[in-house]
């Protein structure tokens, strides 16, 4: 019977056949990657130690750099973090995972931890040799997790946080031990960098902005085969592949932090600059309103022209919501003298500043002529209600300032 | 007028009388109470008695004591006799005295559990019961979503969601899990078949993920007629359940009519149209300000009627709508409040009205041919029905085998018992489909059962196939994929196919949506499209993005696509010989292409043109059963074979569902004069539904009632050469005497049945 049932199987087909070859006996981890088993009340786990000293150079940067950021960029990291933020407390976190597909049967097989151990940084890498060891993992996780009350991830709030939970309530039936602050680098990179490349993979971070070069590294989709053919087949020769992989991710993590603190410091030094405007915004909606403005004025200068513009405006922008009408003038004047689409937009900003806060209905109607004379030296400048619009201030203008005239 | 007045008149009608060839009167059946459920929260029925309600009628009071005493329950009432009190008491019930306490509602559709939360809504208002119900489906926000699950003590959702969401994700609703008192599914007699078949395995993952998380619910079922619920609800959930069927509702006097259209050629068994006949006594009907339900067989027929519908004087297009699979739900929605209100005073619906959606009681019925089963004619016939006043069901005979069989005989209608609702839980596709399912949600351990004693083998097989890692006694999910998302419970839940309106320039728009297997047929280019009686026709088919781009016309011709089906055995389970033949069954592969379609002229249905149809084949498994016959030497001619198969085809597979219970559309047919497989002539009978349900090996058993029973018929029908009510119509230009289907059939089952005589 058995193997009738396991023939009428085959025939539907429902799965991958394969061939049936028992297992080999897995070779000795320790040998091929130099961990240990570290005891737990759950069982052992196998631990894989790495130390790098902070003047460690990952690609273009040293690893101490993303420890000694800078005033503003702290405080902008916590904010974001949700609390104050100091990158030599923080647990840098990565997971090598069975698959994307998420839910109850996907496991985190490599966890890997990153943290500042003094004049070093250390990574530690807990590993599944196998799902019926994963107790033991996740006692090692939590133990390490605990002492942490901050995190660093890429992409983490969205994957390897819900991930990691739903393998704690599965096996442990007990929540994560969630941190209190959260720096996701992932959102961060995106913001900062959007504009200027072509997606915010943390493949395409590392060699646009770390100059990191993987060499011979294992693509992350291979991955979840590749740990498959170690559980099912005992094949562990890629296995090194994958903790190598996970610790540059981490290490990517780490590097990552410093060139936005030397990107913020220094934003024209960088051959792939940060999008100014982003960041301002950014500074701006996390509440530095000070900073926002002043990094604003400060990286203004050395900017291309056709990058000044948006930024100006911007800065125009905020100046005049919080009540520095005299700076917001003045950008907006820089971008008329400049003609073309921008002039025409600066200059219906300074009518309506004319108009509404000064009540200057004269100056008002000179700038609304010169934003019309713009138009009209520009035309497809702005959106095709912007001539009615103009012109339609323009005659309110010239009826308020006979109205003035006559009450006074 | 009222339904009396027309069916008065229709009595003394010459045109019509003679045509109804059974009436019969079912009484008026007065309430029956039952006493109050002692155990009962007494703030509950103080509720009750203070909206109205001051006893319960004997079917309401049983379930819920029984409900209440902690036994599963399964509760067999008709639309409109107050079931849900049966489920939603207990669950009130405890909710009061258990503010911690979830329940979990399942419904076969959204439409249904959006209905149903509604009501509860309602009742937990009059009843002053605090409750946190949500409906949770594929409509739910993202944002909604996180409080239903944290939040809410009775979540409504229907089987697919509950086997693709909340048990592969069963972490996110600990708390429903923790604290599970009860599950509550309606509709019950429609989880039959594959449905039923997978639902019974996404209970056993239910019932698995809640002893895991410490809970062990209590089952209460509710079911239209069937003629087994307690069994189809014991194999559901693989446990005792007790078994509440004595209706205390009260109903009016209701009529059940046979209509059979007048023969226009008695000789080729050619009657009139049944459409155009259901469509005459419909006009009759709503002339008389008679609120009707039409039922029609398919979706086709739904928009050929209302079109008549509405082209009929009397009628005018006022208040007749279509109603089908097909149509948005907001469509939908609008129609079924407008039955309720009466403001829409005909509605023509395929089957999908049989479910118990509230579109309250209607005065007539009207159904275009034999539903398929009993149990369906009584649902549809129960949407007509007042509490008081009488009301009126017609069934219209069309010329199908199974249809004049009925007419002929109509006690056979009345007399049968509702027919029974197969599963097979084990099918072993299905079982092993959830076993990884289930894999994924936690690993399984030596000594658990999955559907029985075999478990571990599967377990060790999935292992083989590097699916799952066992260590030691306990095997694991180890692969990439999310199990639940491969399986569908339903053979056309998933794909559907979005039809997009681009008759107004520059604004899309979409009008419906079709499951896919209805796309080939359906929605090919070129093929015309009705909806809700509009003509549209499609333009382009996109069948990656799964859209069918179509456009407003006006043409006198409907579209009619053909299926070229190929069949393939993989395996035999069992043969045994037949005097001249064998019989056997076994699984086979099923390939299906759509390859040409006719236009045909609306009103006359001639063919005006055809053309070609170009998608891609689909491929599924499947059992069947076949029957070969051995060519004696002295063989008659080739074409009284194939005339003798198709003959034979035709019969079994329109008698066949009378004997295996099941809906006629649940089994095809295929006759080949020399199969590639058997090498002799061959008739295929095959289950429609991927994997089988068991219907070809029952099938295999009853041979013998179905051959004696085809030969019954076949002598039975008063044509000469054969009709599409027996052997089908035969071929026109039939120049071979040998050709004729009737006599090639006669002689066929002659051979097969060994009841051949020397001078044959």
């Amino acid at each position: 019977m058995p193997t009738d049932l396991v023939a009428k199987l085959r025939a539907f087909h429902t799965v991958a056949g394969r061939s049936t070859a028992a297992p080999p006996s897995p070779p000795a981890l320790h040998d091929l990657l130099g961990g240990h088993d570290a005891p737990t009340p759950e069982g052992d786990c196998f631990v894989v130690e790495r130390a790098y000293p902070l003047a460690h150079r990952h690609g273009a940067l040293e690893l101490g750099h993303g420890f000694a950021l800078t005033g503003l960029t702290r405080q902008l990291l916590a904010h974001l973090a949700g609390g104050p933020f100091d990158p030599g407390s923080a647990l840098f976190l990565d997971t090598e995972t069975t698959g994307l597909a998420g839910g109850t049967g996907t496991y985190a097989f490599l966890v890997g931890l990153g943290y500042r151990d003094g004049d070093r940084f250390l990574v530690r890498q807990l590993f599944l040799r196998h799902p019926a060891h994963e107790p033991a993992l996740l006692h090692a996780l939590g133990t390490t997790l605990a002492r942490f009350a901050t995190w660093v991830t890429f992409n983490g709030k969205a994957f390897d946080a819900p991930l990691l939970a739903t393998r704690f309530q599965c096996v442990r039936r007990e929540p994560l031990p969630a941190p209190a602050r959260h720096l996701d680098l992932l959102p961060l990179a995106r913001r900062l960098w959007r504009t200027r490349l072509p997606s915010c993979a943390l493949g395409v971070l590392e060699r646009a902005l770390l100059s990191v070069e993987r060499g011979d590294d294992i693509p992350s989709w291979r991955i979840p085969e590749a740990y498959f053919a170690y559980v099912h087949r005992g094949e562990a020769a890629v296995l090194p592949a994958i903790f190598a992989h996970n610790a540059a991710d981490i290490l990517s993590m780490a590097a990552l932090l410093g060139y936005c603190d030397a990107a913020i410091r220094a934003p024209h030094s960088h051959a792939n600059r940060l999008d100014p405007l982003a960041l301002v915004r950014l500074l701006h909606r996390v509440g530095l309103v000070h900073d926002a403005l002043a990094w604003g004025e400060a990286a203004l200068a050395a900017l291309p022209a056709d990058e000044q513009r948006p930024l100006r405006w911007e800065l125009a922008r905020l100046h005049y919501r919080h009540g520095a009408a005299a700076m917001a003038v003045a950008h907006w004047r820089a971008l008329a003298t400049g003609g073309g689409p921008w002039a025409v937009r600066a200059f219906e900003a300074l009518a309506r500043h004319y108009e509404r806060r000064e009540r200057d209905y004269a100056a008002a109607q000179r700038v609304t002529a010169a934003a019309l004379t713009a138009l009209h030296l520009c035309p497809g400048a702005a959106s095709p209600m912007a001539h009615e619009r103009l012109e339609r201030r323009l005659a309110r203008l010239w009826f308020r300032s006979r109205l003035a005239a006559r009450s006074r | 007028m009222s339904v009396a007045t027309v069916l008065d008149r229709w009595q003394h009608s010459p045109a019509i009388a003679p045509h109804l060839t059974a009436l019969r009167w079912l009484p008026a059946r007065p309430a029956r109470y039952g006493p109050w459920p002692a155990a009962l929260d007494p703030r509950l029925r103080d509720g009750l008695q203070h909206r109205g309600i001051a006893r319960l009628y004997s079917h309401q009071a049983q379930a819920v004591s029984a409900a209440l005493a902690g036994r599963h329950v399964v509760v067999v009432s008709p639309t409109a006799s107050g079931k849900t009190l049966c489920y939603n008491l207990p669950v009130l019930h405890t909710l009061l005295r258990e503010p911690a306490a979830r329940a979990l509602y399942l419904f076969p559709t959204k439409a249904l559990a959006h209905d149903q939360l509604a009501e509860l809504h309602a009742w937990a208002r009059a009843l002053d019961v605090p409750l946190r119900a949500f409906t949770y489906d594929g409509d739910t926000p993202a944002t909604a979503r996180q409080q239903v699950r944290v939040a809410g003590s009775l979540v409504v959702t229907n089987p697919d969601m509950l086997h693709a969401a909340l048990l592969p994700q069963h972490t996110q609703w600990c708390a429903l899990f923790e604290h599970l008192r009860y599950v509550i599914i309606d509709e019950l007699h429609t989880y039959r078949g594959l449905f039923g078949s997978h639902l019974a395995n996404v209970l056993r993952r239910l019932k698995r993920l809640a002893a895991h998380y410490g809970s062990r619910p209590q089952f209460l079922l509710a079911s239209a007629t069937i003629g087994n619920p307690r069994e189809l609800a014991e194999q559901l959930l693989d446990e005792p359940v007790e078994l509440v069927d004595d209706n205390g509702a009260p109903t009016g006097p209701r009529c059940f009519a046979i209509y059979n259209p007048p023969a226009i050629e008695p000789a080729l068994g050619i009657r009139r149209s049944a459409l155009l006949a259901a469509r005459d006594l419909a006009a009759d009907l709503l002339q008389a300000g008679v609120q009707t339900i039409v039922f029609a067989r398919s979706r086709l027929a739904v928009e050929l009627l209302v079109t008549h519908l509405r082209a009929d004087r009397r009628v005018g297009d006022n208040g007749v709508r279509g109603y089908r699979g097909g149509y948005l739900p907001s469509e939908r929605r609008a129609i079924e409040q407008g039955l309720r209100s009466g403001e829409v005073r005909c509605v023509v619906a395929t089957n999908a009205l049989e479910l118990g959606i509230d579109i309250g009681g209607l005065d007539a019925c009207v159904l275009v041919g034999y539903p398929g089963s009993i149990a369906s004619t009584w649902q549809q016939v129960g949407r007509a029905g007042r509490r008081q006043a009488l009301s009126l069901a017609v069934l219209v005979a069309t010329s199908s085998p199974l249809d004049q069989f009925l007419a002929a005989q109509p006690d056979y209608l009345f007399a049968t018992p509702v027919e029974e609702a197969r599963i097979h839980p084990n099918n072993l596709y299905i079982r092993t489909s959830h076993l990884q399912c289930a894999a994924f949600e936690r690993p399984f351990e030596r000594g658990e059962s999955f559907g029985g004693e075999d478990t571990p083998l599967l377990l060790d097989f999935l292992a083989e196939q590097e699916v799952l890692v066992r260590a030691g006694d306990r095997w694991y999910w180890m692969a990439d994929a999310f199990p639940a998302q491969s399986v569908s419970l339903r053979s056309a839940a998933i794909d559907n196919f979005v039809i997009v309106d681009l008759s107004a320039p520059g604004q899309p728009r979409v009008i419906g949506e079709l499951d896919r297997w209805a796309v080939p047929t359906l929605l090919h280019e070129e093929a015309i499209y009705l909806h809700e009686g509009r003509q549209y026709q499609v333009e382009r088919l996109d069948w990656t993005e799964k859209k069918a781009f179509v456009r407003r016309v006006a043409v006198d011709y409907y579209t009619d696509a053909e299926l070229a089906v190929e069949l393939k055995p993989l395996s035999v389970e069992a043969s045994a010989p037949l005097p001249h033949g064998a019989r056997h069954w076994g699984e086979v592969a099923l390939t299906f292409q759509a390859t040409i379609f006719k236009k045909l002229k609306l009103l006359t249905h001639e063919n005006v043109g055809w053309g070609q149809i170009q998608l891609p084949q689909e491929t599924y498994h499947t059992a069947a059963c076949w029957l070969t016959v051995e060519r004696p030497n002295t063989s008659p001619p080739p074409e009284a074979w194939e005339a003798g198969l198709l003959g034979l085809g035709h019969l079994l597979a329109h008698l066949a569902p009378l004997y295996l219970l099941c809906d006629p559309r649940d089994l095809g047919w295929r006759a080949e004069v020399r199969s590639p497989f058997t090498g002799q002539p061959t008739i295929y009978l095959y289950e429609r539904v991927g994997g089988g349900v068991g219907l070809a090996e029952r099938l295999y058993a009853l041979h013998a009632e179905l051959l004696a029973a085809a030969a019954t018929h076949l002598e039975r029908c008063g044509c000469a050469e054969g009709c599409p009510s027996c052997v089908g119509p035969p071929p026109p230009a039939a120049a071979h005497s040998s050709a004729v289907p009737k006599p090639a059939t006669r002689h066929l089952l002659r051979l097969l049945r060994g009841t051949l005589a020397h001078a044959d």
